[in-house]
């Protein structure tokens, strides 16, 4: 087993923040990776069309993102249970989204953790949300 | 535009699918979704870490979970998938004047880690379709979709509610709407 016990985390306790770079390769490798093949996510034409000035993050990356970003702070012990988020501010290519995190709710006798987190970028909330995740008991 | 329209409760609730997936979850994928990612969680992609961990093979990151039954670039689901469209409710709001549409909530939750060689698909129904509401961005409906994940088995992997607000922006001309 590698990560954290129950016993390793407290309320309030605050996540390493990540800095993640929105490139263009990261918008449309992550979306092709998910399978998301939607023309507003490698097609800057497109996306424009559509009054966006450039392409941007899908959904399925940003979820991704936000599961790795626990699990690197965590461990591999971890198991996900929830990852609810709200989207604010489009991530797009030549911004940085940082993410914060920090520990609302720990139970000693389920392993249940909350962490909620937020990515900001230069335009303000790209994603606000909860994860929820069972560490070792 | 007439105030009581539209009625939407008619398109509450309702169980289409199955939406099936391309392939079986597979390393390869879980490894290509990890690439770009940046993750390194060994669990998604080394067996003995996956073991150390009690599973038998490797698992896939929990948040692949809609990437399985993505319909990928044919822009369809594999054979003997449902054919209709499980958000129908959009394109009729957009006929009725509300053209944009923009994802404001997305939670997933998992009933389990899916493991190489477990194959998914998707049903599909409305949660809820809200009055008619004032925001930021303009007039218009939060829809609310959830989709639940069944494995090979038939057995519940997970969900994922979807909420959208479609809706007419402020600044739309009246003469389009």
């Amino acid at each position: 087993m590698s990560g954290f016990g129950i016993e390793d985390v407290k309320p309030g306790a605050v996540l390493p923040a990540l800095r993640i770079d929105i490139t263009p390769k990261l918008i449309v490798g992550a979306a092709i990776a998910a399978r998301d093949y939607q023309d507003v996510h490698h097609d800057k034409d497109a996306a424009q069309a559509l009054g966006s000035p450039d392409i941007f993050m899908n959904i399925l990356t940003t979820n991704g993102l936000v599961g790795r970003y626990v699990t690197d702070w965590c461990g591999s012990s971890a198991r996900l249970n929830k990852i609810a988020i709200r989207l604010g501010a489009p991530n797009y290519p030549g911004d940085s989204m940082t993410l914060t995190g920090e520990v609302v709710t720990v139970d000693a006798r389920t392993g249940r953790v909350q962490v909620d987190i937020r990515g900001e970028n230069r335009l303000g909330d790209h994603v606000t949300g909860c994860v929820v995740l069972t560490l070792p008991v | 535009m007439n105030d009581d329209f539209p009625d939407l409760s008619e398109h509450l609730g309702g169980d289409l699918g199955p939406y099936k997936g391309w392939d079986r979850v597979n390393a390869p994928m879980i490894r290509h979704w990890c690439e770009a990612m940046g993750e390194h969680n060994p669990i998604y992609t080394d067996l003995q870490a996956a073991g150390a961990e009690g599973f038998d093979r490797v698992v896939a990151p929990p948040a692949m979970l809609q990437a399985w039954c993505m319909p990928g670039f044919g822009e369809q689901h594999p054979p003997g998938s449902e054919r209709s469209e499980p958000m129908a409710v959009l394109p009729l709001l957009e006929a009725a004047g509300y053209p944009a549409v923009v994802a404001v909530n997305c939670e997933q939750e998992y009933a389990r880690y899916l493991e190489d060689g477990d194959e998914i698909y998707y049903r599909s129904s409305i949660e809820s379709i809200s009055d008619k509401k004032t925001t930021a961005l303009g007039v218009g409906f939060f829809v609310t979709q959830l989709c639940t994940y069944y494995d090979q088995r038939d057995e519940v992997v997970g969900t994922m509610r979807f909420r959208v607000l479609q809706y007419r922006p402020h600044d739309l001309p009246d003469t389009l709407s």
